[in-house]
């Protein structure tokens, strides 16, 4: 049977779980799991969950003779909690036993692909590309412009950035996560890259391609490019879009 | 009239008390986690398997999102329960709640929060004596129509403001069907509540403080539970599942609505996921959409706890069967 949190033991509990949320929004950590405007929310809990332990660390402190000042039976009716509480360690030992990292090439098979914000149906004018070459381009750009029938992309050399993830067939993609509130609804969006070598798993690459006519139309499947250079690169702070 | 119309909340009596605290338990605590800690680099290694990776980057994301809008909850909860006097919450809330009901949903709209953030506020309201049903159609219409939520759905789908008003209207139409029927039916279902000791014998500040402390780690529990739950199906359910059922338009329908039970995605960001869903009809998204702010794994974890076991039973099923139809008509009607 799980014993019941006891008042001190809530204490930790609110410490731990302060200490945590702070410790991961003082550096770049939570930025694997929510969106960057967390930051200050995140600072703002932590801190106040601390406080909230400390004020009663503080209240009790005068009456520590080992007669606490609250009901005969020991526990002030305020701190009984439900025994789920226990489960609120669950987190802050997940985050530093396990140190989970961003979502990555697992994940990728799985997830949900990320939609194009419109009907290819419809008349768009999309800008031109600029002249450099080869042109960098954000994946989603790649995978918007393929949709509309990929006439913008047409006989130019592309610069993609992403991580490398492998279908069950085991062609490659260069992909990276979009996220709008945390990593649970993240979607993917992937670009097949053919013509070279897979890297490892969730090795983030640049890639140069060429664009291969007609492929991505419509948004249903991933633009595919032919591969002249593959670089290896360090994994960016943010790694969601 | 019937009786139910002034159903009071039962104060559950504790049904034990705790043997003496033994001071030594933080101790023993301590110690664990402080072994835990120490053997990391040893665990790490044991655990490096991407699954369980993926997992627990989902499973950390859904608390880390949730603590803040939860914490912002049991504040204005606390405020509720200890500052706002009895007379300005009697001014604010019909005294009849057949006519409250109404206004808490539209009460709702001005209040963006996250859903997590609306099961302690709804717990204090019922404490300072609002009817239960009026509560609840709060804690389901805040997190379903507030401005925030229709912005984030009008983005998600672009150049198609029907589904926002169709999102609106359904969601409201839930939140407010559940209120009456509730009232009219579940007067008599026993509503779990825990006294506080200390909210009329020691000061404002105290009694506050107490409030926040205590209704974060009752509810926080709960929340962690809803989340382990969610980040699972969403690591080890593949999508193209779900994906396969999206030509029956009665499979799609109950599919999403499980989906969104079991997904448990914030509800300013389910819109975003609902307009991936590509395969499905607009009405299937609807219900997504519907469904997912007003009862999922996480709520249901948390309303069980907050309210006891013998209401998350009949209100669960009772949101998800009302959130399923009033969308699907709403959907009929308009998309």
């Amino acid at each position: 049977m799980v014993a019941p949190v006891t008042r001190a033991t809530q204490t930790l509990l609110l410490t731990v779980t302060g200490a945590v949320l702070v410790r991961m929004a003082m550096g770049d950590t939570y930025l694997r799991y929510v969106n960057s405007w967390m930051r200050w929310p995140l600072l703002a809990c932590g801190a106040l969950l601390v406080l909230l332990a400390v004020v009663d660390m503080w209240r009790d402190e005068p009456k520590a003779d080992g007669q606490p000042d609250h009901a005969p039976d020991g526990e002030p009716e305020s701190s009984h909690v439900p025994r789920a509480a226990w489960l609120l360690f669950v987190p802050s030992l997940v985050f530093f036993l396990i140190a989970p990292p961003a979502l990555g090439a697992h994940f990728a098979e799985r997830a949900q692909t990320a939609v194009v914000p419109a009907e290819p149906s419809t008349e768009v004018v999309l800008p031109e590309l600029p002249t450099t070459d080869p042109v960098p381009l954000l994946l989603e750009d790649v995978i918007i412009r393929a949709a509309y029938d990929g006439d913008t992309l047409a006989d130019r050399r592309l610069e993609i950035t992403g991580f490398v993830s492998r279908d069950a067939s085991g062609d490659w993609f260069v992909t990276q996560f979009g996220m709008n509130c945390c990593a649970a609804d993240a979607t993917v969006m992937k670009v097949l890259a053919t013509g070279a070598e897979a890297p490892a798993d969730d090795q983030w690459v640049k890639v140069v391609g060429r664009y291969v006519a007609d492929t991505g139309v419509g948004g249903g499947t991933p633009p595919e490019v032919t591969v002249e250079d593959v670089q290896l690169i360090d994994a960016p702070t943010n790694q969601y879009r | 009239m019937t009786r139910t119309a002034r159903q009071e909340p039962v104060v559950a009596p504790e049904r034990e008390r705790p043997p003496r605290a033994a001071p030594v338990q933080v101790y023993v605590v301590f110690a664990v986690l402080a072994a835990l800690v120490a053997s990391q680099q040893w665990l790490v290694d044991r655990l490096d398997h991407p699954a369980v990776a993926t997992w627990s980057t989902i499973f950390v994301a859904i608390v880390v999102q949730s603590i803040p809008f939860l914490v912002g909850g049991v504040l204005l909860a606390a405020i509720i329960s200890t500052l706002l006097s009895e007379r300005a919450l009697r001014r604010l809330v019909p005294a009849n709640p057949a006519l409250g009901v109404p206004v808490a949903g539209l009460a709702g709209v001005a209040l963006p929060g996250c859903e997590c953030a609306s099961v302690p506020v709804a717990s204090s309201l019922m404490r300072r004596g609002v009817a239960p049903s009026v509560a609840l159609t709060f804690l389901l219409a805040a997190p379903a129509v507030n401005p925030v939520v229709l912005v984030s759905t009008a983005v998600a789908f672009p150049g198609r403001p029907e589904v926002v008003l169709a999102r609106f209207l359904a969601s409201l139409v839930t939140a407010v069907a559940v209120g009456w029927l509730w009232l009219r039916f579940a007067g008599r279902v026993p509503l779990l509540h825990r006294q506080r000791a200390h909210d009329h014998t020691e000061g404002t500040a105290h009694a506050f403080v107490d409030s926040v402390r205590h209704d974060f780690i009752h509810a926080a529990g709960f929340l962690v539970l809803g989340a382990m739950i969610a980040a699972a199906i969403n690591t080890f359910v593949p999508r193209e599942i779900i994906e396969s059922v999206a030509g029956n338009a009665v499979l799609a329908v109950l599919t999403l609505a499980v989906f969104a039970f079991v997904v448990a995605l914030c509800s300013e960001a389910d819109a975003f996921v609902a307009a991936s869903l590509s395969a499905f009809s607009d009405t299937a998204k609807l219900v997504f959409m519907v469904v997912g702010p007003a009862m999922d794994v996480k709520l249901a974890s948390m309303e069980s706890g907050q309210f006891g076991g013998a209401f998350a039973l009949r209100f669960v099923p009772l949101v998800l069967m009302v959130a399923v139809l009033s969308a699907c008509g709403v959907g009929w009607w308009l998309l």
